[in-house]
C-alpha cells in the first residue's frame, strides 16, 4: 500500500497512520495475511520517531486488524471477507458514526446528500474484491472525498 | 612518469569537474543546490539563474585548473600537479554550490514558499514486504579478482624477493621494505578483503535505505525507485571489483619487488570504476528520476498534486550535506547534492558504519607498518 502522511494536518500521525492502513484493508489494498513493515522500518521510511509507529501498529492491534509478531513482523489479521465484526463492534462505531453525520447534518448537508456521499465512500470500498487503488485522500475522517466512479453501484448504499 | 601517466592522473580531476558541472541537472528539479523547494517554484527565476551562475564558475575556472594542470604536467611531468588540480576542481565547485544555495535560500525564506502547502511524507510498503533481490551476482566479479589475487599469492611465494616494497613515496619510489612473509606477501589479499568487505556492508546498508517517494506520483516513484537502486548496487559492486583489480595490479608490481611503481596500471582500473559510477548515476538520475516510468503505473496514481514534499531543510546541516535528525530511524540517507548516500548523523546507530570505516583505516595502518 501507499502510505501518505500529511504532516500539515492536525490528525496526529500515528492516528494517520492508523487511519490508512483500516482503508486500505477496506478498499482491499491490504488483505488478511498482508505484512507491513516492521515499526522500524515504517519509521525509516517516513523519517518519524518509531514510538509514533508503534503506537498505530498497537492501536490496529487492539482494533484486531493488525497481529503483531516479533519474528515476522506486522500481519495483517482480517479483512472484509475475514467474516462478521467482533461483538460490541458494530456499537461502539455507530455512536462515532452518530458525531461523524452530526457534523455534516448541523453544518446544513440535508439527508439525502449525506447518504449519497455515504454510498459513494462504500462503493469505493468494492465488496472486498477488486478496486481502483488509493482510495480516501485524508481530507481529516473522509466524508465524501471525490471519488470518480460515484453512482457506479447503487446512489443509496448500504446505509448504517 | 610517462605521458600515459599524466593523462591518467589528469582523468580524475577531469572526470570531478565534468561530474561537478553536470551535478545541478543530476539532483532533479525540486532539490536545487540542496535546497527543498515545492514543483510550483521549481521555475522560479533565482534557480535558473543560480544554476547558470554555478556552471559558469566551475566550467570556466575549474575548466582553466584542469587544462593549466595539464599543460604544466606535460611540461614537466615530475611536478605531481593531479592531487592539486583536483582539491582546486572540489574548492571551486563547493564555493560555486554554497552561493548559488545560500542565494536560492534567501529568496525561499523572503517569498516563503512553503506558505499554505500541505507538506506531506509516503511510503510504500510493498518496497519492504516485496523488497527487490540484492543484485549479489554482481558481488561475483570482486570475489573472483579476491580469489585470484590470494591464488597468486600462494604460486608466487617462492620466487618473491626476500625484501617487499611496503609503501610508495609521492614520486613513485620505495620508502620502506618489509621482510618477506605471509603477512608482507599476502598484504594486498588483506587490504582486498578489507576493501570489498567494507564496501559489501555499506552497498548493503545503501540498498536497504529508505525511498524517497513523490507525494504527488508515489506509485511511479516507488517504481523508479527499485529499479535506481538495483543499478546503483550493481555499479558500486563493479567499482569494488575495480578497486580490488588496482589492488592486485599494485600487488603484483610488489611481489616484483619493483623499486618504482608503475602508476598507471594501478589507476586505470579504480578510475574506471569510478567512471562507471558516475555514468549509471547520470543515466538513473536522482532516486531513478530519469528512469522511464512503465505504461500503467503512472495512469493509475491518486491525484494529489496539492500535497509535496516535505521541507526537511532544517535537518540538512553544515551547507546542507550533514543529515542531523534524532527523531528519525534511518542510517543511510539519499545525499541531496551528489552521488549515493550519507549518513544519519542524529542516528546513534549509524556510529556503527562509521566505526567499521574507522577500523578499517585503523587495520590498513596496522598492515601498513
Amino acid at each position: 500500500m501507499i502510505l501518505s502522511i500529511d504532516l500539515s494536518s492536525d490528525v496526529p500521525i500515528y492516528q494517520q497512520i492508523r487511519d490508512r492502513v483500516v482503508e486500505a484493508i477496506a478498499a482491499g489494498d491490504l488483505a488478511e495475511g498482508s505484512a507491513l513493515p516492521s515499526t522500524r522500518q515504517l519509521a525509516g521510511d517516513l523519517g518519524i520517531n518509531f514510538h509514533t509507529v508503534n503506537k498505530a501498529y498497537d492501536l490496529l492491534r487492539q482494533e484486531g486488524l493488525l497481529r503483531l509478531n516479533r519474528k515476522s513482523g506486522a500481519v495483517v489479521q482480517r479483512d472484509p471477507g475475514s467474516g462478521p465484526p467482533p461483538p460490541g463492534f458494530t456499537e461502539e462505531w455507530s455512536s462515532r458514526l452518530r458525531t461523524l453525520l452530526a457534523e455534516a447534518v448541523a453544518q446544513g448537508m440535508d439527508g439525502t446528500a449525506v447518504l449519497e456521499a455515504c454510498g459513494r465512500v462504500v462503493g469505493s470500498f468494492g465488496t472486498g474484491a477488486d478496486m481502483a487503488p488509493g482510495t480516501g485522500p485524508g481530507a481529516g475522517h473522509g466524508v465524501g472525498p471525490d471519488v470518480k466512479s460515484g453512482m457506479g453501484r447503487g446512489s443509496q448504499g448500504e446505509p448504517a | 612518469m610517462t605521458t600515459g601517466t599524466v593523462v591518467v592522473q589528469e582523468v580524475i580531476p577531469s572526470v570531478l569537474l565534468l561530474t561537478a558541472w553536470l551535478m545541478p541537472s543530476l539532483t532533479g528539479p525540486t532539490l536545487p543546490f540542496g535546497v527543498r523547494t515545492p514543483p510550483a517554484r521549481a521555475h522560479a527565476p533565482v534557480i535558473a539563474e543560480q544554476r547558470r551562475a554555478y556552471r559558469w564558475l566551475v566550467g570556466g575556472v575549474g575548466g582553466v585548473l584542469v587544462a593549466a594542470g595539464l599543460a604544466l604536467a606535460f611540461a614537466d611531468p615530475r611536478t605531481p600537479l593531479a592531487g592539486f588540480t583536483s582539491i582546486g576542481v572540489l574548492v571551486v565547485s563547493g564555493i560555486g554550490y554554497l552561493r548559488a544555495r545560500r542565494a536560492i535560500l534567501a529568496v525561499k525564506q523572503r517569498e516563503d514558499w512553503y506558505a499554505g502547502l500541505r507538506q506531506a511524507v509516503v511510503a510504500d510498503t510493498s518496497l519492504r514486504t516485496r523488497p527487490e533481490r540484492f543484485p549479489w551476482l554482481w558481488a561475483v566479479p570482486s570475489l573472483v579478482v579476491l580469489a585470484v589475487t590470494a591464488v597468486a599469492a600462494v604460486v608466487r611465494y617462492p620466487s618473491m624477493p626476500d625484501q617487499l616494497p611496503m609503501h610508495y613515496g609521492d614520486s613513485g619510489t620505495v620508502d620502506r621494505y618489509a621482510a618477506k612473509s605471509v603477512g608482507s606477501a599476502f598484504s594486498p589479499v588483506f587490504v582486498q578483503l578489507a576493501v570489498t568487505t567494507l564496501l559489501l556492508v555499506v552497498i548493503w546498508y545503501a540498498f536497504r535505505s529508505r525511498a524517497e517517494l513523490d507525494p504527488a506520483r508515489p506509485a511511479a516513484s516507488a517504481s523508479q525507485h527499485r529499479r535506481y537502486i538495483v543499478r546503483m548496487s550493481a555499479a558500486l559492486l563493479v567499482l569494488t571489483a575495480c578497486v580490488d583489480v588496482t589492488v592486485l595490479c599494485a600487488g603484483w608490481q610488489i611481489w616484483d619487488g619493483d623499486r618504482s611503481l608503475a602508476v598507471l596500471p594501478v589507476l586505470a582500473p579504480a578510475g574506471a570504476g569510478m567512471v562507471a559510477v558516475v555514468a549509471v548515476a547520470i543515466r538513473t538520475g536522482r532516486n531513478g528520476s530519469r528512469l522511464p516510468v512503465p505504461e500503467g503505473e503512472d495512469g493509475t496514481e491518486p491525484a494529489r498534486t496539492d500535497a509535496v514534499h516535505r521541507d526537511d531543510d532544517r535537518y540538512w546541516r553544515f551547507g546542507g550535506v550533514v543529515y542531523v535528525n534524532r527523531q528519525d530511524p534511518a542510517i543511510f540517507v539519499g545525499k541531496r547534492f551528489g552521488i549515493g548516500w550519507s549518513l544519519n548523523f542524529g542516528n546513534p546507530r549509524a556510529l556503527l558504519p562509521i566505526g567499521v570505516f574507522l577500523g578499517f583505516l585503523l587495520v590498513m595502518q596496522l598492515i601498513g607498518h
